[in-house]
């Protein structure tokens, strides 16, 4: 054997050990599930992830160049549109949801309040194009990162300077499958390394009697849909799921959406429709309509009394996490 | 010499002795007999009609011998385009010292690679074959105008595609074959007076409307050699 062919063969794994060894594994606790993202087959790659956060503060994603997808996902509100019932599009437009969370997509099967979006990978192509959001065709996106002198980013997170669909959707995905809320006092209280107050502890309580089953911890959701009683809005005439599925016993169901965070990702449900906490709980109280297929926890109501209302939201806000939404990797790059 | 001799063996074992035999595919649109191409003028009961886009997936390509797999193409899917002549003739190498019957043609997107995530090549979202909303591939679509009908321009569009239950619109075509070059050809006489009967010029999602023309479009989806 040549020495010439010795270095390239040592070259060759020098780079597929570095290459392996600079993964992103991502940090949860113990206890947690495993995501239901295949890291196996896609790993994350810091150069991706990179590209991913450049891509995610990039307006030149929508029609006009105006808005990118920080514009309705803040770092600094859990990734959400803080204040804003319904997400806003180019040229002013209104969309018909209010944005949810971006935390732990990595154990999410289900994407977008109906469940349309069926896998990460593909999600940023909802809004993208969405005449109400971006408003934008995936093939003039490629066309304008490379005028905009993207390629070499694209070289260094995928070794060649292609841009493509899959490329940029895979980057945004990635980035976005870093973002993973697990530091709250909730997850203390879990390690016993805090304890709740006696006001929190009576709320975890009740939490765990009539609420954990569809907001299930550690996740604070199931990752199913389900019809919670609100009364429809005779303007925007939302059937949720069933506008995926056709199927008549998805009426008016949504997803269950995360609890972590929740006192920073005001106004509440898929129309957000509510601005304080208390409201939608309250509706759980004694607000649910009683359709064919609302939950059947819920149908009469949760047997809850003012006070445990009080109790439960003391509970809730211990789901808020600090460090994630002032983490400086989720920022805007500088 | 030993060591050019031990070089020439194992050489011969990985490639002399790997013959292959090159299959070659093409695909025609039609109006009966006759051979169409995008934006030709069609006659048709006294009114015109255009096609001014058809793109179909073809994937899952597998050779077969008295009912068995023998060979089969891994990860291949083609988008045939008909605004681009050079995609609708492909070719692939399969081992030569085989014996093979039948061919297996895949029509449209399998499920397994619609739940899976972004792809790129052929499958890349930028060629417009796949829903945003609702995910999943465009199996195949077709669209045009016909004079008359009661839409924007006279257009007519069906994009379609479905992956889950009785919405699937993938098709695996079985095809017997002698071993010679495959034209896959599809007969638009048989499916746009379809549209116009059932008054269905634009399909759009998944369900019912879109497997129905599926499966028309499937009946006059014929194989030669």
């Amino acid at each position: 054997m040549s020495k010439g062919r010795v270095i390239v063969g040592l070259v060759g794994l020098i780079t597929l050990v570095s290459w392996s060894l600079s993964e992103i594994k991502l940090k949860y606790p113990k206890s947690w599930p495993e995501p239901v993202y295949d890291f196996k087959s896609n790993p994350l790659k810091p150069e991706v992830v990179s590209l991913g956060r450049r891509l995610f503060y990039e307006p030149k994603l929508s029609r006009d160049n105006t808005i990118s997808c920080s514009s309705c996902y803040l770092s600094f509100t859990s990734f959400t549109h803080v204040d804003h019932e319904l997400s806003h599009g180019i040229e002013g437009k209104i969309g018909r949801r209010n944005s949810p969370v971006l935390v732990n997509l990595a154990w999410q099967k289900h994407f977008m309040w109906d469940g349309g979006v069926n896998h990460m990978d593909v999600q940023a192509l909802a809004p993208i194009t969405n005449p109400l959001e971006m408003d934008e065709v995936l093939s003039n996106v490629v066309k304008k990162l490379r005028a905009e002198g993207y390629a070499d980013q694209f070289k260094k997170a995928f070794g060649d300077t292609a841009i493509t669909g899959e490329r940029i959707l895979k980057s945004l995905s990635h980035f976005q499958l870093t973002f993973v809320s697990q530091n709250s006092k909730y997850d203390s209280v879990m390690v016993k390394k805090a304890t709740f107050t006696g006001q929190e502890a009576k709320g975890f309580e009740l939490f765990n009697a009539h609420c954990n089953r569809c907001h299930t911890a550690p996740l604070f959701t199931n990752g199913e849909f389900a019809n919670n009683g609100l009364p429809v809005d005779t303007f925007l005439h939302d059937s949720g799921r069933y506008e995926v599925t056709r199927q008549i016993e998805d009426q008016l169901k949504f997803k269950v959406p995360t609890l972590r965070n929740i006192s920073f990702s005001f106004p509440y449900m898929h129309d957000g429709r509510f601005k304080k906490l208390y409201q939608v709980l309250k509706h759980y109280q004694s607000g649910v309509q009683r359709t064919n297929n609302v939950d059947s926890l819920l149908v009469e109501g949760l047997p809850l009394s003012n006070n445990d209302l009080v109790d439960l939201i003391a509970f809730l806000k211990t789901l808020d996490d600090k460090t994630f939404m002032f983490n400086e990797n989720y920022a805007f790059p500088k | 010499m030993i060591r050019y001799l031990l070089v020439i063996i194992v050489g011969s074992l990985f490639f002399g002795f790997k013959s292959e035999k090159n299959v070659a595919f093409e695909v025609r649109l039609h109006w009966g007999e006759r051979q169409i191409h995008l934006n030709d003028l069609i006659m048709y009961e006294g009114d015109s009609i255009q096609i001014s886009q058809f793109k179909i997936y073809l994937s899952n390509i597998r050779f077969l011998n008295e009912g068995k797999t023998v060979y089969k193409l891994k990860n291949q899917y083609h988008l045939v385009d008909f605004s681009d002549e050079s995609t609708t003739v492909f070719s692939h190498n399969i081992p030569a010292k085989k014996a093979y019957d039948q061919v297996v043609i895949g029509i449209g997107v399998d499920s397994v690679k619609s739940v899976s995530g972004a792809f790129g090549g052929d499958l890349d979202p930028t060629n417009g074959m796949y829903w945003a909303w609702n995910s999943g591939y465009i199996n195949w679509k077709m669209e045009g105008t016909i004079e008359g009908i009661p839409t924007r321009g006279n257009q007519f569009q069906c994009h379609i595609g479905g992956y889950q239950g009785k919405d699937k619109t993938y098709h695996d075509r079985v095809h017997h074959w002698e071993g010679r070059k495959m034209f896959m050809v599809i007969n638009l006489k048989k499916i746009v007076p379809v549209l116009i009967k059932r008054e269905k010029y634009e399909i759009m999602i998944p369900g019912e409307n879109a497997v129905s023309i599926n499966e028309v479009m499937i009946e006059n989806l014929s194989v030669h050699e």
